[in-house]
């Protein structure tokens, strides 16, 4: 029996990826994270939009819900106030609006960088700068004629990826148990080539008559080598031991992305561990039994 | 009609890569080879670019509103 203290320890990590292995929890604990990720940690998108003018070819909701879909990335002063206004209960007095306002002279495409960043609302004005702007300035989000305007107001708030996948700040987010592959004969001959050929991830290689297993950590399970060849490898798993996937929209950075889902996660489980208390207070808990008394 | 800018599965950012993508392939180079350039690495994603077809440059022609 594994001890089950939860360890984390990333295989890489970049502001918009993150690979790394989680151990010592059981499955429904690693998927409770990986739910977390995409539907609990909150973030910033247009959710609103007044549509002064538009005569585009495209319907002013096809237009705002094109708005809603651009990532913003949030700086990261900026993001903590805004995760602390949506956790109070306060999304709609911390917005950040952008403006839009354009005329066509000759065809054109608007781009994502032609939306304007507005005065700051309230609580957002202690902040020295406000550095909200859409992951890539080159997201089309619609195509004018000449002669063609627009004109509109965008308002981002913050919510949940359960609310609306707009404000998921991930776009992968996976996990898969910790392969293992073990070489039964590792002095195979002909038979091991055909078994490293059968693996489509490369994880094993055959070289002078030996069978080897290269990059474990590539397996998918798939056990087609086990099929290639069923007395040579056998494929299996720990499924205490997880590899977690998470590829971020460049939002807010992963490693904040796992950090909030773990908080958030917890601050549920207290709240339910408060709730129970609560609803046991009222309750007289009967005599105990004699049974119950023997040790 | 216009390039989506989610991936309909996954949600990875696409519309910002359409511009590049449309330009080399119509200039004769292999999808595939561009596709990976761009870093779009999943089939989902790389189908949302491959088989998207730009309607909205017809519609624009039949636009009234220049001089
Ligand atoms: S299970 Fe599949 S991925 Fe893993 S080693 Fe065997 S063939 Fe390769
Ligand atoms: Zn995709």
């Amino acid at each position: 029996m594994q001890s089950l203290e939860p360890k984390l320890r990333f295989l890489r990590l970049e502001e918009g990826y993150a690979e790394f292995i989680l151990e010592g929890v059981t499955p429904a604990v690693a998927n409770a994270l990986r739910r977390a990720i995409i539907s609990d940690v909150p973030t910033l998108a247009i959710d609103e939009v007044a549509v002064l003018e538009n005569t585009s070819v495209l319907f002013d909701e096809i237009l705002a819900h094109r708005l809603g879909l651009i990532p913003l990335r949030v700086d990261p002063e900026t993001y903590e106030v805004l995760l602390e206004c949506y956790e109070e209960g306060r999304r709609d007095d911390c917005i950040v609006s952008f403006t839009l306002e354009i005329e066509a002279e000759r065809p054109m495409t608007v781009y994502s960088g032609h939306l304007k960043l507005a005065e700051p609302a309230e609580p957002l004005k202690k902040l020295a700068r406000v550095d909200v702007k859409p992951v890539s300035d080159v997201i089309p989000i619609v195509k004018l004629a000449a002669g063609q305007r627009i004109v509109l107001e965008a308002y981002a708030k913050m919510g949940v990826g359960r609310e609306h996948a707009k404000w998921q700040p991930v776009s992968v987010a996976a996990y898969k148990y910790y392969p293992r592959v073990e070489v039964l004969r590792e002095e195979c001959g002909e038979e091991g080539r055909r078994c490293a050929e059968a693996c489509p991830r490369g994880v094993l290689r055959y070289e002078d008559g030996r069978l080897k297993v290269v990059n474990e950590l590539d397996c998918t399970m798939c056990r087609a080598c086990e099929e290639a060849c069923p007395d040579l490898v056998r494929v299996s798993w720990d499924d205490r031991r997880f590899i977690f996937r998470v590829e971020g929209l460049g939002m807010i950075p992963v490693s904040k992305v796992i950090e909030v889902a773990l908080r958030r996660l917890m601050s549920r489980l207290d709240r339910l561990a408060e709730a129970v208390e609560e609803a046991a207070k009222g309750i007289k808990s009967p005599e105990p039994s004699e049974a119950q008394l023997e040790p | 009609m216009i390039i989506p800018i989610r991936c309909f599965t996954c949600g990875a950012l696409i519309g910002d890569k359409w511009m590049k993508f449309a330009e080399r392939v119509k200039r004769g180079e292999d999808p595939a080879k561009v596709l990976d350039e761009l870093g779009v690495k999943r089939y989902c994603c790389r189908r949302m670019l491959l088989s998207h077809v730009e309607l909205i440059d017809e519609l624009l022609r039949y636009e009234v509103y220049g001089p």
